[in-house]
């Protein structure tokens, strides 16, 4: 390419040009006819054409048609690979080519410097339409390493050049959105050199992704108002389906969040128009609903989510094959990608099952988990889910909670056996006995402390053992394994009771009480767990296991007490009351035990006690509500034997006090 | 244990690539009836056991580094480098009936296209297949994806990605970025809780554990949904795995930390294999990780009170490991030297149900440490999942360094029989064995005896070198002539026809007269300077430098070579020769073959003679006298005479090196000049005194007279001039190079008036020729050679006659005139004016006078 050698240079120019027109006009002949599989040829051939250009040194006359080639198959190259993926080197070859072909050098290795060195060349020789495609495949690459501000750093130097005034010398990113936009790029592209899409399309497309991915970034920031105002000017741009449904959901989430939950509900509702394929709309609409307490339209809303979840996803071929670049695909921020991942069977199902377990709807609540319960053993499901927006708790809370529900809609055989299906799974993994140490700071809920002597020998015993945060969590696991096995025991002990069979039911509790009494808490004071997000686990799940402890005594007091040993029934509702003060349950059968043994006096004075500390009651109450699903307040204490309790005591209060 | 013997059998021979990483990607699996491999090229082969051949043979676009086979449905995946991966519908069972009357017909070559290419990410370093899913990771400079794909349809080849996740990278953790080591894949398997009824028969990358490790390790979760659980070996060491069903609850975010992959174990150096062993009725006991430098981790249950923990045992093996698989029972590891076998037997586990207090790993490691055997094979890249056979035998495929399949059957365990009653195939093989170790040891022998007779060699060289440096160094410290035995070399310029052109050669013979030998490693060389005639102050100074390597040169041999002096249109005044030999050292090792063999092809113009002595022999001038063309050449064509001699490389380079630098202004000044040059008759005459003379003709014949012999003594060196008969003429016509006549004349004169006793007897010669060059170079050569007598005479100390001074003083006059004519020429010079033909012609007259002046060399 020398500056003599004139008439052979433009002979090669006008071959590679011709080449690059015929490979182009062959695709978009193969095209229309829909035929994908030329797509690889084309690309293999251009890479060689591209190579042939590249091999000669550099000169200003071959900018335009060797930045057409790279564009042409850089564009092939990211819809032939699965994983769009771009080498920046190559964009770096290209523009140091470019920068060499004016005379100059560049050792710049920081990319943005490189083109600052590069845009003159650009101008100078008048190649616009290279500078634009170029500058379109540098954007791409960012958009996909989710650099966003590499973009804006671009785009603000980029604004010098095009003489871009604004009135303030610090461009802010909104000023140099607005630039993006506005900036043409499909000004005067040659018709001489033909390229697979026009650099215009693909920087509005990169445009509406560039948005989106920005949007995202302010929302995850929390701020919602100035969110919400980018979503809703990208809903005037011209975009596909997928992504107006995407912006409308995310312009919902918004809303959502601003306390706006009519308005956030439209919002989903046109994003779901736009693209019934965006779940993620409908599960929050789903929420919006639940947070109005609109129940039947909360679950007609994950009805519908369960059964869009179960077909199979369909793809438009047609439409969707042939187009080289999908914006979908260009979104690669992680926040968007888990957000609009399609949810899980088994997650949506769940998330009924709950829902209406919550709710009080019984049925529909058994239905769902026998169906979830189904579809966890059954062979054929190879479901993958790691976690998406709709989320699982752990598996045997959900199998307890199926017993939970099971147990409500009065099927108490099918819960006894829901529940074997957990001991047995578990039960190698259960610790003989565990030591765990709880946090003073909140101590309630744990036994008082004991003698000094034996504190502190635990406490030397702790010092030892290098106690980390992986020692916790284990330990937290394994506590949470007795915690399982031992509700499994409680639901088959308690639904034995339903059974009439006290025996089984006693050996049941038995087994549960023992299985809880395995664990020995020791209060500690180490720092690290005291404060840590792991010490609050810990305490609730030791809270957990005093209140199952409780339940279970006052379970096993009631089953002796239907077989007559009285003095064992009293034990157990003492030790119930014990190990779990607040509970409603256990002070009332401690009552009626000790009424029906005869024992008046002590009932009446425990009753005194007991509407001193009722405020306590009240509150505990509350906590109640929120605990674990699976150890629902039990229903069977109705208010009205509460309250023919109260009167009896009340009357021999007022009968022996004259 | 300890006989572990094994039967190895050469199945096949391939091409295997030698580059340094290959063994990652080298892979051999095998099934009942097939084995597959790919053996780090874009060729992956198909082995029948059946037909005991290779079946087809299938080249992908790239290099193909990972295979995995779904016998389900007939399928090989194959990773490909730069394209991703493929996936290859076998055909091998219909082939069957029909191939088995055609056997040893010729392979199936199959070339996949990129159609075949499932999924295109030429970031994937690895996959594996689970269920009917495909997983892969892959790396992109700091980023490690895994990504799940999925075929929504059975039967239909397209899959569609479900997940992709990143797997956390360390930040302290440097990606190598050795490139050695980066090329080696991450290591999938992938692990299933043991019990599930749809046993994975996809890959053979799955296997089960007992339900209580699997829970111990990957959680409640993973067990009670029956998940299966990747497990990825990286590099770095770390071995991460992911539940493929597995739920993140939004509440507890920190036990499931912020990614789905969790680590199991850092095993701190790259992971070469993971697999299971030990297994029982509950499924293996025993999750095994091998790592690059040979730490091996079994991991166990171990009881304790407070519930079971998975017991991490670790232990090391004498690494790098090269390739690695497991059976029930034993480790197969092929390290670069050797196949070993490493018994991990259930005994350990006994003692670990007792254990109670102590520390565990002190039981668990006595049974552990049973040491590695041998197998002897070595150079093993790749070994296969090892079968164990119905009769206890174990039997693996194995790759070599050298391009081997072989199959490798290892006998099960110890022969407790005693020796006496060895079957006869058992004696056999005893005998085989012991043959090929006596093999083996004479192998070694014959290599060590060869390389102390190499050194003995050396050294008997080195001490031939030795001893001719010395022999040379004293010679030239005495005088040459006093010394007999030595190396000596002499010169004899002649001109050559050859191919109708002439050309003058240099003769140089080497001759041997010590009474060592110079050997291989030894080189003459001959170094030629020649000065040219150029009138341009700048003129050239060719060097040429010509080395002949010696192959052998016994006592009193003679080696001759022939270098090109001149041709006629590079024709020189002089010529300076130096004959040098030159000892490489590299000989005394004797690894010198190819370096020699460019040395001779190209006379080497920058070469250094690095490691070597150099012995100067001789220097010795050759000038026109030396090359004169006696010979009669009248009946010679003319032209051939003089039409030079053109070489067309020569003429090509000279032009243009000549028309560019060698300004304008020579070729004019030439021409200007060459117009008195050519046609003039130029005569010179030098006296030389009779008694100075008869320094050098000290063979005077009788019967000649002083002045022939003086011609005679002149033409001594000359080839040519034995061919006339001299020395009776004291005339003598030659014909220069150039084709000009020149005569040198000599006769006998006496100068009375020059002292002041005695007339002097002395010899005039006189030269005349047509053409001012040759003129001058053999005018040049005459009184070089008178110098040369000078010399003598100085050093044999004669009695110099009294000259009268009065003759002297004219002379002395008649030069300071000619003195002054030049230096008028040369102030016209200097002045910047041109030289006119007026001051040329000036010149030349007074250098003709100064030529036949009247003095006498005494």
């Amino acid at each position: 390419m020398d500056e003599g050698s004139g008439p052979r240079r433009r002979s090669c120019l006008q071959m590679w040009t011709e080449e690059n027109n015929a490979i182009v006009a062959k695709w978009e002949e193969d095209k229309k006819n829909k035929q994908r599989t030329v797509l690889s040829p084309c690309f293999i051939e251009l890479s060689k054409l591209l190579q042939t250009i590249q091999g000669l040194p550099p000169a200003p006359a071959s900018i335009p048609v060797e930045v057409a080639v790279f564009y042409n198959v850089t564009l092939f190259s990211l819809s032939t690979s699965d994983k769009m993926i771009l080498d920046e080197n190559k964009i770096i070859n290209v523009l140091q080519r470019v920068v060499e072909a004016s005379g100059g050098y560049s050792r710049n290795s920081d990319i943005l410097g490189l083109w600052c060195s590069a845009l003159p060349v650009f101008y100078d020789n008048s190649c616009i339409t290279s500078l634009h495609q170029l500058a379109c495949l540098q954007w791409a690459l960012w958009l996909l390493d989710c650099q966003l501000e590499k973009i804006l750093d671009f785009f603000c130097v980029l604004s010098k050049y095009e003489g871009w005034s604004s009135s303030t010398s610090e461009r802010s990113s909104g000023d140099i959105l607005k630039f993006m936009q506005k900036i043409s790029f499909s000004a005067d592209a040659s018709p001489l050199l033909l390229h697979v899409m026009s650099a215009g399309e693909l920087k509005d497309q990169l445009y509406s992704c560039t948005v989106l991915a920005h949007g995202m970034e302010i929302l995850a920031a929390g701020k919602y108002l100035e969110a919400a105002q980018i979503f809703k000017e990208a809903t005037s741009l011209s975009l596909s389906m997928k992504m107006q449904s995407k912006i409308f959901t995310l312009s919902g989430v918004c809303l959502q969040n601003l306390g706006k939950p009519q308005t956030a509900l439209q919002s989903f509702r046109r994003a779901l128009e736009a693209d019934f394929s965006c779940l993620y709309a409908l599960y929050q609409s789903s929420l919006v609903y639940r947070q109005l307490g609109m129940a039947d339209a909360e679950f007609e809303t994950l009805h519908l989510l369960c059964r869009a979840v179960s077909v199979p996803e369909k793809q438009d071929l047609l439409f969707d094959d042939l187009k080289l670049i999908d914006p979908d695909k260009m979104l690669r921020n992680p926040a968007l990608i888990k957000m609009f991942k399609k949810p899980s069977i088994t997650s949506v199902k769940y998330c009924l099952a709950q829902r209406s377990l919550e709710s009080g709807r019984i049925d529909d609540a058994v239905e769902q988990y026998l169906d979830l319960l189904e579809v966890f053993q059954e062979e054929k499901n190879q479901e993958v889910f790691t976690g998406s927006i709709v989320s699982l708790p752990r598996i045997p809370e959900i199998y307890l909670e199926a017993a939970a529900s099971l147990f409500k809609a009065k099927k108490f055989w099918d819960a006894t056996l829901v529940c074997e299906e957990v001991i047995k799974r578990i039960a190698s993994i259960v610790p003989e006995k565990l030591t765990i140490a709880v946090p003073l700071k909140d101590s309630e809920g744990c036994i008082p402390a004991k003698s000094e002597s034996f504190f502190t020998q635990l406490k030397s015993h702790y010092q030892k053992e290098e106690y980390s945060e992986t020692v916790q969590e284990e330990k937290n696991e394994k506590l949470n394994c007795i915690l399982w096995t031992a509700a499994a025991y409680f639901y088959q002990g308690w639904a034995f009771t339903e059974l009439k069979d006290t025996k089984e039911s006693i050996t049941h509790l038995s087994r549960c009480i023992n299985l809880l009494l395995t664990v020995h808490i020791v209060q500690s004071d180490g720092d690290c767990i005291n404060n840590s997000e792991m010490g609050k686990i810990t305490r609730e799940a030791v809270k957990l296991l005093h209140r199952l402890k409780g339940l279970a005594f006052v379970r096993r007091g009631i089953s002796f007490m239907e077989r007559g040993q009285e003095k064992e029934a009293l034990l157990n509702f003492q030790l119930s009351q014990q190990s779990f003060p607040e509970s409603v349950d256990g002070a009332f059968w401690l009552l009626e035990a000790l009424w029906r043994f005869g024992r008046k006096d002590e009932a009446v004075s425990y009753w005194q006690k007991l509407q001193e500390s009722r405020q306590s009651v009240v509150d505990i109450n509350n906590i109640h509500r929120d605990t674990v699903l699976f150890l629902l307040p039990q229903q069977e204490l109705s208010t009205s034997d509460l309250e023919t309790l109260n009167k009896k005591i009340e009357e021999y209060r007022s009968q022996a006090k004259p | 244990m300890a006989n572990r013997r094994c039967i190895v059998d050469y199945l096949a021979k391939f091409h295997c690539p030698l580059y340094e990483d290959v063994f990652a990607s080298v892979h051999v699996i095998q099934n009942e009836s097939f084995i597959y491999l790919c053996n780090g090229t874009e060729f992956v082969a198909v082995y029948s056991k059946c037909e005991k051949q290779i079946v087809v043979v299938y080249q992908f676009p790239g290099k193909a580094c990972l295979l995995e086979e779904d016998s389900k449905q007939h399928c090989l995946f194959v990773l490909c480098e730069h394209y991703g991966l493929f996936s290859v519908i076998l055909h091998l069972k219909d082939r069957f009936p029909s191939e088995s009357q055609q056997r040893g017909a010729s392979v199936d070559t199959c070339r996949v296209s990129l159609d075949a290419c499932i999924i295109k990410d030429p970031t994937i370093q690895s996959f594996i297949l689970v269920q009917n899913l495909i997983i892969t990771v892959g790396q992109k400079c700091r980023v490690r994806t895994l990504s799940v794909f999925g075929n929504p349809q059975l039967g239909q080849v397209s899959y569609e990605k479900i997940e992709e996740l990143d797997i956390p990278i360390l930040e302290n953790v440097i990606i190598s970025s050795d490139d050695k080591q980066a090329r080696m894949p991450p290591y999938l398997c992938c692990v299933f809780p043991h019990g599930q009824k749809r046993m994975p028969s996809r890959g053979i990358r799955n296997f089960s554990l007992e339900p209580q490790l699997f829970t111990l390790l990957f959680g409640v979760d993973a067990t009670m949904l029956d998940s299966p659980v990747i497990l990825c070996g990286f590099l770095d060491g770390q071995v991460y795995y992911l539940s493929l069903r597995q739920s993140m609850p939004c509440t507890d975010d920190l036990r499931s930390g912020n990614s789905v992959f969790r680590m199991l174990y850092h095993l701190g150096q790259p992971v070469r294999f993971i697999g299971a062993m030990l297994p029982n009725d509950k499924g293996n006991s025993t999750l095994l990780l091998v790592g690059h430098y040979g730490k091996v981790i079994q991991i166990k249950t171990e009881y304790h009170c407070e519930g079971s923990l998975p017991n991490f045992i670790e232990r090391n093996i004498l690494g790098p490991i090269v390739s690695v698989h497991s059976s029930a029972t034993h480790i197969y590891y092929s390290t670069p030297s050797d196949l070993m076998t490493l018994p991990l037997s259930n005994t350990s586990e006994e003692s670990t149900s007792s254990v109670s207090d102590t520390p565990a790993t002190e039981n668990n490691l006595v049974p552990f440490f049973q040491s590695p055997h041998s197998l002897n094979v070595c150079k093993i890249i790749a070994v296969s999942c090892p079968t164990e056979m119905q009769t206890g035998e174990v039997e693996l495929v194995a790759f070599s360094l050298a391009g081997k399949l072989m199959k490798v059957k290892i006998s099960r365990g110890p022969s407790k029989t005693n020796s006496s009653r060895l079957t006869t195939a058992q004696t056999g093989q005893r005998i085989k064995d012991l043959l090929s170790g006596i093999g083996n040891v004479s192998d070694r022998a014959s290599l060590l005896k060869s390389k102390i007779q190499s050194k003995n060699d050396s050294l008997k060289r080195l001490n031939w070198v030795f001893n001719i440096c010395c022999l040379l160094q004293s010679c030239q410290e005495r005088k040459e002539e006093n010394c007999k035995e030595t190396v000596r070399c002499h010169f004899i310029s002649k001109w050559d026809h050859l191919l109708l052109r002439d050309s003058l050669n240099l003769t140089c013979a080497l001759e041997n007269s010590s009474s060592y030998i110079l050997e291989k490693g030894w080189m003459l060389c001959v170094e030629v300077k020649s000065q040219s005639y150029s009138m341009s102050s700048d003129s050239k100074h060719f060097s040429r430098l010509y080395t002949f390597p010696i192959a052998k040169l016994l006592p009193a041999q003679t080696m001759e070579v022939s270098v090109p002096l001149s041709s006629l249109n590079d024709l020189f005044l002089y010529a300076l020769v130096h004959c040098t030999l030159i000892y490489n050292f590299q000989g005394i090792l004797g690894y010198q073959e190819n370096g020699r063999q460019q040395d001779q092809n190209s006379f080497v113009t920058s070469m250094t003679f690095k490691n070597c002595i150099c012995l100067p022999l001789k220097t010795q001038t050759v000038d026109m006298l030396d090359y004169l063309r006696l010979a009669n050449l009248a009946t010679l064509p003319r032209e051939l005479v003089i039409k030079p001699v053109t070489d067309l490389v020569d003429v090509f380079l000279n032009t243009s090196s000549h028309i560019i630098h060698h300004c304008s202004e020579q070729i004019p000044l030439k021409h200007e000049t060459q117009f008195s040059l050519e046609d003039g008759n130029f005569v010179a005459s030098i006296k030389v005194s009779t008694e100075l003379l008869k320094y050098g003709l000290t063979s005077t014949t009788s019967g000649v007279t002083l002045a022939a012999s003086t011609v005679a003594w002149l033409l001594s060196s000359n080839s040519e001039a034995d061919l006339l008969s001299l020395p009776s003429d004291p005339v003598i016509t030659a014909t220069t190079p150039t084709g000009k006549s020149i005569k040198i004349h000599a006769k006998e004169i006496s100068l009375n008036d020059l002292s002041a006793d005695l007339p002097i007897s002395a010899v005039e010669i006189q030269i005349e020729s047509s053409s001012l060059v040759d003129f001058c170079s053999l005018h040049w050569a005459i009184l070089q050679r008178i110098q040369l007598l000078m010399n003598l005479k100085d050093s044999g100390g004669g009695t110099q006659p009294a000259v009268r001074m009065q003759f002297l003083w004219g002379l002395l006059h008649q030069s300071d005139v000619l003195a002054k004519t030049v230096q008028e020429v040369r102030d016209h010079l200097c002045l910047g004016l041109k030289i006119s033909s007026e001051a040329t012609e000036k010149l030349l007259s007074t250098y003709q006078q100064l030529r036949s002046m009247e003095l006498v060399i005494l």
